[in-house]
């Protein structure tokens, strides 16, 4: 439909509309208006992603804005916002004509998922997929190509550099799929092709780390100008991925690794020296001139950009000590040799980076300055080598990203180094960690470059601690409540088992057997009366593993599987999406299944268990983080002084968000319905279970508290029983200011 | 007359029932059957008449065993036969069921006029008797106890032949022999390849007990074992020798023990095979990860993240945690269960094939068969596809679209005009004209003409029914109008039939169900071009006839309340017999005048059944 808002005509693909969605469209153009970055919070299952590509295309539509840059945290939910992009394209082109309509979209992602090439695609890990492509493309083995045709290149990549400006994607909609049939069509490489589009898109969707991650966003979004609007759709976790993108960890592999990485450099330095010297005075000539980075790199000669944020990169000359090739390698070799001895400590020690920029200096002479440049001397050394095969020299690259981290930063990171991991202390695995404590710092030049930042979610409860975590300050920030028909969802609190003892996941209880067996009683009672799909959400692999041996050699996992298939999340991705794939058809065949899964894991981020796919979650135990680890303790005691914000409150609210993400994946639509079972007892505690979103609360009546597995089991049936009415959308149809029809659930109207 | 309708080889198990047996030939007819022995020396021949048997019992085990009983209950005295194919002796007892059926329902059990149960009919060439055919015949009477019913009552009783009765049901038969079984069976979801071992509780020694059932889902579950007892078995060692290996790896694997395990599989590698990780299953995967749902593909998700490449990102920052001990990757029971699961949705790849019974090495060659021909009957394209469509169903909100119309199938008219002027016709002839085609005008006028009349003349000239019957009548009608309007829409689902008795509605149903079938045999003989079109229409229309008079009789006998709704019933019965037999007697007289016409008259045929009157 079409309607207006405050003069704004918007194309909406669906003959109805949520009032909520109606008025996150209000707030969304208000801060849009304002040119100002906005925090909205709206529940899942009212369509968040289709409002928001709605109102943002209809509002370039009428007026001059830049592209809108779409960030997912994963490939498939790129995939689902292209796939709704396609539908809301479709859509404008029949209300307005193709010409005007006419948009370009597409989606990018790595060299893994959209190179074409037969036998790179074939390379099993991304890096290898990478370090291949760069065999065939670098711009000197194309070079030599040219005079020695026994020199493979990429076909691909040939065909599309020869086209030069000529190669483009005709406007539409395009998902990794259609960019890799495109070029496979055309003969063009379709990783170049689509990075070369960017500048021309009206919509990119990408991943997080393509804005937030300075190594990858100074290579892809460099050119992006500030007129965009960005979007950071499921931003509940965005605090964690800033701070990932900015941290750095060091094990003993690392060191071995970078260790080998440097005896390769000097033996390829000798091998230059004798044969040409040229090559690398030439380099040092052009180091002298403060160039660290050519301008103008050719376009595949690109890997990874500069760990630290743009601002931050010294545009100078490259100190002296390190400008000459064999003096940077022996200057890398002694940050090695001492990163070695750290490593070699039996005591947990913690340090900011200043002192250990101080004993650094003192004990192999290093200074912050050449530090700083680590990175970028790295670059210029192993494009000075031709070096093609990067995926072999991560680990040297690994320690230059920490070098240049340290020597920028002094502020907002910790160095931990950990002799064993505390939960397996008889392992030695001692890594040195250069931990991001504060999230505002990899997040800032984003808020700073752009004019709209748009942080969304179904769950950013409490809404206020979004802002000072990464601190900014949105136009706009709100909550919007979901209207219902009728009561689709059903969260639960249960305490206890069938035999009326306390179930909690809580450390001094966890292993108990009686706590174990009813959480298993529990499931068993719950497959046997719920129909197709359940999940079970855990607070960790260790303790999914451990309660699953011992749930099979009670029987209870026999006696599960008597009723319905069980899959099980596992650390192998491909095992999962596997696992994932059949359990979808095994609950569209009618057989049923039980997933189980792990809270903060890969699927409890980014998969949807809607309609028959999930009828009922259930969350074992609260998933706190490890509290003892180190690094949580450094970055709690930074948010304590910096913040002000406790450590008991950062802690609960990060357990009850991941917990709310986890059932949050029941629902989609408002026709759709599901179960939530909190089955620990302290999520009885008021101060628990007011930081659940303020959907779940609502619907968490008081009977539902505090239930036993047989009580909960009887909700459950009645519930079941409830649902499975036919369900009529009770709603008014108004007519609006433009005499279209405009839809609107009980509750709320939206006001003209 | 006795036709012998079967005959088979079956051993008699003597008076004892329990043998010694003895080889002989079965011989059944319709009335009684006989043995008789192969050796002379066995024992005397039977014949047996099937009046004396009360009940039979069959064998679900190995031996395919039939016992004809003259008691109620198996252990009474009676004949036991041992047959050497259980379908020989399944086709007897369908057989003999049948008999024995009719002769609890009937009471009497043949009526000399009985013919055989499928009656061949001499001189037709498709009629050959078909043992195939009769038998799915046979089979398909055995589930439908309503065509039973009907096939007792026309087929035996005379009325059509068995070629008739069963031409218009070709598609019954042809459904029944493309169905073959109703519904695939899955696989169970039980993990059967799990196999736990047993203690004897006194000595060391455990036990593992293997089924062929077993070991083929450990075949489909573990193709790496799968593949070792292709290799092996038996050029390289037996079969108990590869099981006793199998369990021993399996018995290490339960008890925790790693380290042993890895130093047995370090020491035999033969062993080996089963405590490695399995690269069929990984080369397999690789393979479907590239079908899967893109909405869930997270390993393009893992290709995505550089901010984990390795070296960066928080190691061990207390919410994610790794499992992988010095970069050996264990096997787990939660990757048995996926796998387990994985297979169980793919279904039983050996379908059809007798899994049980068969030894382990036919089931291994048919696995290694089946799974190749699976392999190959991929089509990219069409998976493709469906990865597409699933994707657009993900992310559809349909709550949020219009009302969709429902799905119709449109109705075709050949020819429109032929279709309403036959639905028009009898609403012209039944009534007056019709009420709608009068101008409201008109009919107000016609009504204050009447009014005026009664008005002016009074109601001397109208024929007055009695105040008393008038009340009564009514006080029916409103009373039934009000019992309408109150259970109309909340009974929706009640039938008028299901208000008569049981006995009543059988009935009914069952001639209903007769005159359809005698109607459409009958007016399938029109024309009447030849001689034994004639005799069947004759005969056809006798039975109708017969039928008429039965429902007549019927309706007379119901008792009050009864009787109107079933005259309501049968009236549309009796319309179209009316219809027929008036067609048959016009038709008559036409030849008959036709006839008359060529030969001298007087040379009629006696009219065929009394005019019968609608009640």
């Amino acid at each position: 439909m079409k309607f207006k808002i405050e003069g704004l005509t918007v194309y909406f693909p669906y003959e109805y509309i949520y009032p909520e969605q109606y008025q996150y469209m209000l707030e969304l153009k208000r801060a849009l208006d304002a040119k100002g970055h906005c925090l909205l919070e709206m529940p899942t299952g009212t369509g968040k992603t289709i409002t928001l590509l709605s109102l943002i295309t209809s509002y370039q539509l009428a007026n001059p804005v830049g592209k809108l840059i779409y960030c997912t945290r994963t490939v498939h939910e790129m995939e689902k916002v292209l796939d709704e992009l396609r539908r809301l394209h479709a859509f404008q082109e029949k209300e307005i004509g193709k010409e005007a309509a006419k948009i370009l979209a597409l989606g990018l992602s790595s060299r893994k998922n959209l190179c074409i090439h037969p036998v790179v695609s074939g390379e099993g890990s991304r890096e290898s997929v990478d370090a291949g492509c760069r065999k065939l493309t670098a711009s000197w083995v194309r070079l030599a190509a040219v005079d020695n045709p026994n020199i493979e290149t990429c076909d691909f990549f040939e065909n599309y550099e020869k086209k030069g400006a000529d190669a483009l994607l005709p406007p539409g909609v395009y998902t990794l799929h259609e960019l890799r049939n495109f070029g496979r069509e055309k003969g063009w490489c379709p990783y170049f092709l689509a990075r070369h589009m960017i500048q021309f898109a009206n919509i990119v969707v990408y991943n997080y780390q393509y804005m937030l991650d300075p190594k990858v966003a100074g290579i892809i979004s460099r050119e992006l100008e500030k007129e965009c609007i960005v979007v950071f759709d499921e931003a509940h976790n965005i605090d964690n991925v800033c701070i990932e993108a900015l941290s750095v960890n060091i094990r003993q592999q690392t060191l071995e690794g970078a260790t080998r990485n440097l005896n390769k450099i000097s033996q390829v330095i000798d091998k230059f020296k004798s044969t040409d010297a040229n090559r690398l005075r030439q380099e040092y000539n052009r180091l002298v001139e403060g160039l660290a980075q050519r301008g103008d790199l050719p376009l595949a000669d690109h890997w990874l950009a500069n760990p630290v944020l743009p601002d931050d990169i010294l545009k100078e000359a490259v100190p002296g000590n390190i400008r000459r090739a064999e003096h940077f390698v022996a200057f890398l070799k002694r940050l090695v040799q001492y990163i070695k001895g750290r490593l070699l400590t039996d005591v947990v020690e913690s340090e900011g980076p200043v002192s250990f920029l101080t004993s650094l200096g003192r004990e192999c002479s290093i200074d912050q300055k050449a530090l700083r440049f680590c990175y970028d001397r790295l670059t210029s050394l192993l494009e000075t080598l031709e070096i093609t095969d990067t995926d072999e020299f991560l680990h040297i690259q690994a320690v230059c990203d920490f070098g240049t981290l340290i020597g920028t930063y002094q502020r907002g990171f910790a160095i931990i180094i950990e002799p064993y991991d505390d939960r397996m202390p008889n392992i030695p695995d001692p890594v040195l960690q250069l931990s991001c404590l504060d999230a505002s710092l990899a997040i800032k030049p984003v808020f700073e470059r752009f004019q709209s930042v748009v942080i969304t979610s179904g769950t950013l409860s409490p809404l206020d601690l979004y802002p000072r975590l990464l601190s900014f300050n949105p136009v706009i920030f709100k909550s919007f409540t979901m209207t219902l028909t009728r009561d689709c969802l059903c969260p639960m609190i249960l305490t206890r088992g069938s035999d009326q003892l306390p179930v909690s996941t809580k450390f001094d209880m966890r292993s108990d057997p009686g706590v174990v067996r009813n959480y298993g009683r529990l499931l068993l009672e719950m497959v046997a009366a719920v129909p197709d799909g359940v999940v079970c959400f855990f607070v960790s692999y260790s303790y999914m593993d451990g309660i699953i041996n011992s749930w099979n050699e009670m029987g209870i996992l026999q006696e599960v599987m008597q009723h319905k298939l069980v899959f099980i999340e596992t650390q192998d991705v491909v095992e999962t999406t596997l696992a994932l794939d059949n359990y979808r058809r095994a609950c569209d065949c009618g057989r049923g299944a039980v997933f189980f899964s792990v809270a903060r894991g890969k699927v409890a981020e980014g998969i949807d268990f809607d309609k028959h796919y999930g009828r009922l979650v259930i969350m074992y135990g609260i998933p706190f983080q490890y509290t003892l680890s180190k690094i949580l303790r450094a970055r709690l005691e930074y948010l304590r002084e910096t913040f002000q914000i406790k450590e008991g409150d950062f802690l609960t609210f990060d357990a009850v968000r991941q917990a709310a993400q986890c059932v949050g994946r029941v629902i989609r639509s408002k026709a759709d319905y599901g179960m939530m079972i909190f089955a620990d007892k302290r999520y009885n505690r008021h101060d628990k279970r007011s930081k659940l979103p303020g959907w779940i609360q609502t619907h968490l009546r008081d009977a539902h508290l505090n239930l036993s597995t047989d009580m909960s089991l009887h909700i459950a049936r009645e519930f079941l029983r409830k649902m499975a009415q036919p369900h009529e959308l009770l709603g008014l149809v108004i007519a609006t200011a433009c005499g279209r029809y405009h839809f609107c659930t009980e509750g709320s109207l939206p006001r003209f | 007359m006795d036709v012998p309708v079967l005959k088979v080889n079956a051993k008699y198990m003597g008076p004892s029932k329990k043998g010694p047996a003895m080889a002989g030939v079965l011989t059944m007819s319709d009335t009684r059957f006989k043995w008789t022995p192969n050796y002379a020396s066995g024992s005397a021949p039977l014949n047996i008449e099937f009046s004396v048997i009360k009940a039979h019992f069959f064998s679900k085990g190995k031996k395919a065993l039939l016992n004809l009983s003259k008691g109620s209950d198996a252990k009474a005295e009676g004949y036991v036969f041992e047959y050497d194919d259980v379908r020989d002796r399944d086709m007897c007892r369908d057989h003999v069921a049948k008999i024995l059926g009719k002769q609890s329902n009937g009471g009497a059990p043949a009526a000399p006029a009985m013919k055989p149960l499928i009656a061949p009919v001499a001189g037709s060439q498709s009629d050959q008797f078909d043992r195939a055919e009769m038998e799915r015949r046979l089979k398909l009477l055995q589930t439908d106890s309503e065509l039973q019913k009907l096939h007792s009552e026309l087929v035996i009783g005379g009325v059509l032949s068995e070629t008739e009765f069963w031409a218009a049901r070709k598609h019954m038969l042809e459904e029944d022999v493309t169905r073959g079984p109703k519904q695939r069976t899955g696989l169970k979801t039980a993990m059967l390849a799990d196999v736990r071992p047993l203690t004897d509780g006194r000595t060391n020694k455990v036990t593992f007990n293997l089924t062929p059932e077993i070991i083929h889902q450990i075949f489909t579950e573990k193709p790496a074992v799968h593949r070792a007892f292709l290799q092996n078995v038996p050029t390289k060692m037996s079969e108990v020798e590869f099981w006793t290996k199998y369990c021993r790896a399996e018995y290490l694997y339960r008890t925790k023990n790693q380290a042993a395990a890895a130093a047995e599989a370090a020491d035999d590698e033969d062993l080996a095979v089963f405590t490695r990780e399995d690269d069929i299953i990984q080369n397999e995967a690789r393979k479907k990860i590239k079908r899967v749902d893109p909405t869930l593909d997270m390993a393009a998700d893992m290709a995505d993240d550089y901010t984990h490449l390795p070296g960066h990102g928080t190691y061990r920052d207390g919410s994610k945690e790794e499992t992988e001990y010095n970069g050996v990757k264990l096997r787990s029971i939660m990757n048995d269960i996926n796998r387990h699961a994985a297979v169980v949705l793919e279904g039983r790849p050996l379908d059809g094939l007798p899994v049980a019974g068969a030894d382990t090495a036919t089931v291994a060659q048919a696995l290694a068969i089946a799974q190749q021909a699976q392999a190959d009957s991929e089509n990219i394209d069409e998976l493709e596809q469906k990865r597409l469509e699933r994707l657009r169903d993900m992310t559809l909100n349909d709550d949020l679209q219009g009302p969709q119309e429902a799905p119709h199938v449109p109705l075709t008219i050949q020819d429109p005009r032929k279709y309403f002027d036959s639905q028009a016709a009898p609403a012209g002839e039944s009534g007056p004209a019709a009420p709608t085609s009068m101008d409201p005008g008109e009919a107000l006028d016609s009504f204050h003409e009447q009014l005026v009349s009664w008005k002016r003349n009074g109601l001397q000239n109208c024929l007055l029914v009695s105040p008393s019957l008038a009340l009564k009548i009514m006080t029916d009608l409103t009373r039934e109008v009000a019992a309408s309007k109150f259970t109309l829409g909340r009974t929706a689902e009640k039938n008028v039939l299901d208000s008569l008795p049981k006995a009543i509605k059988d009935e009914l149903s069952q001639q209903s169900a007769a005159v359809h079938e005698l109607l459409r045999h009958f007016w399938a003989c029109y024309p009447l071009t030849s001689k034994f079109l004639l005799e069947k229409a004759t005969r056809l229309k006798q039975a109708m006839s017969k039928i008429y008079t039965h429902l007549g009789k019927m309706k007379e006998s119901a008792s009050g309340d009864l009787r109107h709704q079933i005259s309501q019933l049968v009236q549309p019965i009796f319309h179209a017999l009316d219809a027929a037999i008036t067609h048959f007697e016009e038709d008559e007289k036409r030849r008959a005048s036709k006839s008359a016409q060529k030969q001298a008259p007087g040379q009629q045929n006696g009219s065929y059944g009394a005019k019968l009157v609608a009640a």
